[in-house]
């Protein structure tokens, strides 16, 4: 993913809960502004995923954002434990996964 | 006596800053050392309400993310669903959505300009802003019949065609305000008290912006040339020539300078649609059934507006929207470092350091956090009052 952000854009992360398993999906403006999306799939029991928040500084929300809803840890990421939108507080489980801890 | 590094709480609600988030200025003196956004305060869940609405449900829900850009919205929304079906609307529903789409830019716009004069202190020309919004606004409600939420696009089609005296009607307002925006801009440029609160105030160069990905207004002010109506074409932007503006320094004064000229633009971009108005119907609305997932972007006001959508069984399964202000929020955190307090409301626009805020603070001190009421920082602290 690091590679592919030296010639692109990134414009969003998407990330869906699947059942078994986290879709990721890097959504990218390319060299001719053609969009295209690069997927990642992690396992919920351990979502780990590399963090892109020191090549592209605006990752840094996106990625907090996952991580609130969703409980996507982002190796390399500092700001994580500041909540971006839930509030400071928050002790429940992640809001938007799709299972009975939600 | 010096006050030590603190750590100054400004909103989420002040009399100062209008925008329900919370800034922690660290202070060194009169220099901001170090900037903390907290926000979290206007959260609506609104990706999580629209999970489970059908597509036509769905519409009204996104269309009322922003109280400013409505319009921007619901195009944005419409053009993922219209992608998914892959349906081309008709030339006459294309041309009124370009133009509905530049009005929601000018009032934007000028909405935005007035603010700023606002917040440098100069009234006057705030009202004589908003007063030129007003005439947009007016076009809106008589295309639309709302001044605020328009709903007026649909999937595949427009709620409300328009009228036969519409036309000459938006034109003589567009013209008008585009005649005073040039005044107010020959004014803006030549008033030293904008000029010197607003130049190399807040300024992003050109190597920043590529560098956080900036879209919008302020990319285009600090020289990068990306609007997504020129490289990711919809509706008429790819049959109508107009330019896009540009600046060089990317100050505050730049962007002041690159919204005005997109207003007048914007003007010009209408005017020419509208005297190629096709003279068609538009089709009947009818509900629509979307299977499957689909992505699009449009230009907001503020820069790319990206919508993922994915639909299953008619009902939206999951939904994500990513604003402009969202991907360029953060470069707040770099830029007031090493400005003066009294330039932090105009790189915010809206912020304005309160001394009213002081009703506590957190003391910072070798790593060391403290917290203070006001009445004990003053007494430890020995400050008069």
């Amino acid at each position: 993913m690091k590679e592919l952000l030296k010639d692109n854009r990134l414009i969003a992360i998407v990330c869906d809960d699947m059942g078994e398993e986290f879709r990721l999906r890097y959504y990218f403006d390319g060299k001719d502004h053609n969009i295209f999306f690069k997927e990642l799939r992690v396992p919920k029991e351990s979502p780990v995923v590399e963090s892109l928040a020191e090549e592209f500084p605006p990752a840094d929300f996106y990625e907090r954002e996952i991580h609130d809803f969703y409980g996507v840890e982002f190796e390399g990421n500092k700001n994580l434990h500041l909540k971006l939108f839930l509030p400071e507080d928050w002790k429940g489980k992640p809001p938007m996964r799709r299972d009975e801890s939600a | 006596m010096r006050v030590h590094d603190f750590v100054m709480p400004v909103g989420p609600q002040s009399p100062a800053i209008k925008e329900p988030i919370l800034l922690k200025v660290c202070l060194e003196g009169e220099e901001v050392q170090k900037v903390r956004m907290v926000t979290g305060y206007t959260h609506r869940g609104i990706e999580y309400l629209l999970e489970g609405k059908n597509p036509d449900q769905a519409l009204y829900v996104a269309s009322r993310v922003c109280g400013i850009c409505s319009i921007t919205h619901e195009r944005a929304y419409v053009r993922t669903v219209e992608n998914i079906l892959g349906y081309d609307a008709p030339e006459r529903v294309k041309a009124i959505r370009t133009v509905l789409f530049e009005l929601e830019r000018m009032q934007s716009h000028l909405l935005w300009a007035g603010f700023m004069m606002h917040e440098i202190g100069l009234e006057t020309l705030f009202n004589y802003f908003w007063r030129e919004r007003e005439k947009v606004l007016d076009c809106f409600e008589k295309i639309t019949g709302g001044r605020v939420h328009h709903n007026i696009n649909k999937i595949r089609t427009l709620r409300y065609d328009m009228e036969e005296e519409d036309p000459e009607f938006i034109l003589q307002q567009v013209r008008s305000v585009a005649r005073k925006t040039r005044d107010y801009y020959n004014d803006c440029m030549k008033e030293e008290v904008v000029v010197s609160r607003l130049k190399n105030v807040g300024t992003i160069p050109k190597s920043m912006a590529l560098e956080w990905g900036l879209t919008g207004p302020i990319a285009r002010a600090s020289g990068v040339r990306i609007d997504t109506r020129k490289i990711d074409p919809y509706d008429w932007y790819s049959r109508i020539d107009f330019e896009m503006a540009a600046g060089k320094r990317g100050d505050a004064l730049e962007r002041l300078k690159v919204r005005l000229t997109e207003v007048m633009e914007s003007a010009r971009i209408v005017e020419r649609v509208l005297s190629g108005l096709p003279d068609e119907k538009i089709p009947p609305h009818s509900l629509s059934r979307v299977e499957g997932e689909g992505h699009a972007r449009v230009e907001a006001p503020r820069g790319e507006l990206f919508y993922y959508l994915r639909f299953k069984n008619n009902r939206v399964e999951r939904a994500k929207i990513r604003t402009p202000s969202f991907s360029y929020m953060k470069i707040l955190e770099e830029l007031l470092p090493g400005m003066v307090v009294g330039d932090v409301p105009v790189i915010v626009a809206s912020l304005d350091p309160c001394f009213s805020c002081l009703e506590r603070v957190l003391v910072e001190k070798n790593g060391r956090v403290e917290e203070l009421r006001e009445k004990e920082f003053r007494r430890k602290y020995s400050c008069p009052g």
